[in-house]
């Protein structure tokens, strides 16, 4: 593809994220936004005028038939992404999903099949494994400077409010969001720490209620992890925490320890000593992120980070920066979970 | 009973010992008349930390001899964890009190053994578990208990210490099953675990957990982590290690659709809830001064200040025939809940907690 030539994008799903996309998209130097799906036609219609009247499609497998579409971004609810993904692939076109990937493990396995087969990129939004601190602390962990890992921990203490829950229909439903605390608010925090560590679970005990909202699926979630390095992991969700905690990921291993709250890291202490004390430092200044891309101050700093990357993958030819068998981690971990705590089992991911 | 003063007699002579005995020191009701160790060096090295008072000890090599020394009233147990149930029960039957350091004993049988005998002699057995006696502590635990969090939903505790290897290298018995009786939990995690069962004021019901040593040459586990659920419905995460460098402040994370209460080391560090409906907590102060019947005075801010405050109480509690603040059926609640998570290590399977005492 010629240098000056733009990737054209799609939107898929109107709705409240698009506009992160169509941002992000419009601060890309090598994409362009020349489509939008949405189902309500009217609210569709809308964005494609302050979208400077970009063409509008009522299905979106008409969008992705679009000849000037090479590149699909997937704003639907959830449990949709799916369908969108292989209708793209189908017709050639790479997709950049929102996250979760989807929400059950036969369509993640199809969804990433489609795009395998049909040699098409598939991209996930998370935003947060795009931040330098991410990063930085992801080539630390894989660097070793924290020794043998022996806990990795997300605490993911939430608060929803039932006016929250009422306020939309399809709020804390199975089949809408696919799950509760852990599956919507908390797998920002199991994607980032999954990430970090770099390592897969091996096993999971978990116990998933409602215990104050009256919603379909889960509240709280507490889940005791064994990953394949042999560390150990708790994971704890909810949204009925009161007021609710900053996201906290900590990572332990036998020579050093680097927590984070939110976005920032808030400890980084290491020892190169045998048998030696860790000494808390300051993260190192910068360290050279590999695949780091810039982005426009303007744009939502994830979805400009990830839309140039996959525009650029496909230029380029090379993975983008979450691929699908990476974003589908962490809800096949959720997953497990929620079968772990309806079946008092432990489930080990391999036999699942 | 001398000079109207109790006489406490102290059974091993180890690294706890010196604290028991400031303490005795600092009750004006009490007074250290006996001690023992098997090792004379020990008895010897103890002693000379006590300038000229210490021509007045009594020293026994055979804690069987010191529980039937007649100036003994109270018998502080001090040596190492599965020891325990040997010295209470000694005390008992020879008609002692016993004030015991955590951990209660290291086995549920032979809490059991103690409590009963206690209980038959008719003899106070109270335990060490110095956190509760910080005075944030016993706020948390009021509020908690008169409803400020709405319904409990989570409870957690974060115990993540740091031991070199040399530390289990320094001394022989560290990191073995039969006298620690356990690691990361038992030994380092204990006040914790008691802790976060005390504030919550629920028993477990059951726990799945797993427990190793991954990188430390012992017996006992240096990482456990356990999942919980209270009787009272709410969850809990329990995380204790010894290999976590260089180590956190113990936290222990409350909180309920009302309000949340967070605790580091021995002091609140948040304290937030709501009164309304559905609404949003919101961090306040924590009240400075809550009445607690029956406590004793703020022991205030010194190293052995948990000990005082229970050498006090216990006095008090012969005094008045009453319960110890820390009463061996409450002390063997964190015992109980770490031997399930053993239990549960040990056979990949969720356990039920028992509760006896």
């Amino acid at each position: 593809m010629a240098r000056q030539t733009k990737l054209g994008w799609g939107i898929i799903g109107a709705g409240m994220i698009a506009g992160h996309f169509r941002s992000a998209i419009d601060a890309c130097s090598n994409a362009e936004l020349v489509a939008v799906c949405n189902y309500n036609e009217e609210k569709g219609r809308k964005f494609a005028s302050e979208s400077g009247g970009i063409r509008f499609y009522r299905h979106y497998q008409d969008l992705v038939a679009d000849p000037n579409v090479h590149i699909a971004g997937i704003c639907t609810p959830s449990g949709m992404h799916a369908d969108n993904v292989i209708a793209a692939a189908r017709a050639g076109v790479h997709s950049l999903c929102e996250k979760p990937l989807d929400v059950t493990r036969e369509k993640m396995d199809r969804m990433i099949g489609a795009c395998r087969d049909a040699g098409v990129k598939l991209g996930c939004i998370f935003q947060s494994r795009t931040s330098d601190e991410a990063i930085r602390v992801r080539n630390a962990v894989r660097n070793g400077d924290l020794g043998k890992l022996v806990l990795a921990d997300a605490l993911l203490k939430n608060y929803r409010s039932q006016e929250y829950y009422d306020s939309a229909g399809w709020r804390g439903t199975w089949k809408h969001d696919g799950g509760g605390a852990l599956m919507n608010q908390g797998v920002h925090g199991v994607d980032l720490l999954l990430w970090l560590i770099d390592d897969d679970v091996e096993s999971v005990f978990a116990r998933a209620e409602h215990k104050v909202r009256d919603i379909e699926v889960e509240d709280t979630a507490v889940a005791t992890i064994k990953y394949r390095s042999g560390a150990f992991g708790t994971l704890i969700g909810t949204t009925s925490c009161n007021p609710g905690e900053a996201t906290r990921l900590e990572i332990h291993g036998d020579s050093g320890t680097i927590t984070m709250s939110g976005t920032e890291i808030t400890r980084w202490a290491t020892t190169t000593e045998e048998d030696g004390r860790a000494v808390d430092a300051f993260p190192p200044r910068q360290i050279g992120a590999a695949g780091n891309v810039g982005t426009a101050s303007a744009v939502a700093p994830g979805h400009g980070f990830l839309v140039d990357d996959i525009t650029r993958a496909v230029l380029e030819d090379r993975e983008p920066h979450i691929p699908g068998e990476s974003a589908r981690k962490s809800v096949d971990l959720i997953l497990a979970i929620y079968e772990s705590a309806r079946t008092g089992q432990e489930i080990v991911m391999d036999a699942w | 009973m001398k000079n109207g003063k109790f006489g406490f007699g102290i059974i091993g002579c180890g690294v706890i010992a010196p604290t028991h005995r400031q303490a005795i020191d600092a009750c004006d009701a009490a007074e250290l008349v006996a001690v023992c160790d098997t090792d004379e060096k020990q008895i010897r090295s103890f002693l000379a930390g006590m300038d000229g008072a210490a021509a007045e000890i009594r020293t026994y090599s055979d804690y069987r001899e010191l529980v039937r020394d007649r100036n003994v009233d109270i018998v502080s147990v001090c040596t190492p964890s599965g020891l325990h149930r040997e010295g209470v029960t000694a005390a008992a039957r020879a008609g002692k009190h016993v004030l015991c350091e955590k951990p209660l004993e290291i086995d549920a049988g032979r809490m059991t053994d103690m409590t009963a005998a206690c209980r038959e002699a008719g003899v106070k057995l109270g335990c060490v578990f110095q956190s509760r006696t910080s005075p944030d502590m016993m706020r948390a635990r009021k509020a908690i208990q008169d409803g400020l969090l709405g319904q409990v939903i989570l409870a957690d505790a974060y115990l993540k210490d740091y031991r070199s290897h040399a530390y289990y290298r320094s001394a022989g018995w560290r990191g073995t099953w039969s006298l620690d009786g356990g690691g990361a939990l038992m030994n380092q995690g204990v006040h914790g675990v008691d802790l976060l069962l005390w504030l919550t004021g629920s028993p477990v019901e059951s726990v799945f957990a797993r427990a190793e040593h991954k990188v430390r040459d012992i017996e006992v586990e240096d990482t456990a982590v356990a999942n919980l659920k209270f009787r009272n419905g709410a969850f809990g995460a329990l995380i204790g290690t010894t290999s976590c460098n260089p180590g956190e402040a113990r936290r222990i994370e409350l909180h309920g659709d009302r309000g949340t209460i967070t605790v580091s080391g021995s002091s609140i560090s948040r304290w937030a809830h709501t009164r309304e409906e559905d609404g949003r907590a919101e961090d306040t102060e924590p009240p400075k001064a809550i009445e607690i019947e029956g406590a004793v005075a703020d022991p205030g801010d010194i190293g052995s200040a948990g000990h005082v405050y229970l050498v006090e109480d216990l006095v008090r509690a012969i005094r008045e025939d009453r319960d110890p603040y820390v009463t061996g059926e409450s002390a063997r609640g964190a015992i109980d809940l770490i031997l399930a998570i053993y239990e549960s290590a040990r056979t990949g399977r969720e356990v039920e907690v028992r509760h006896e005492g």
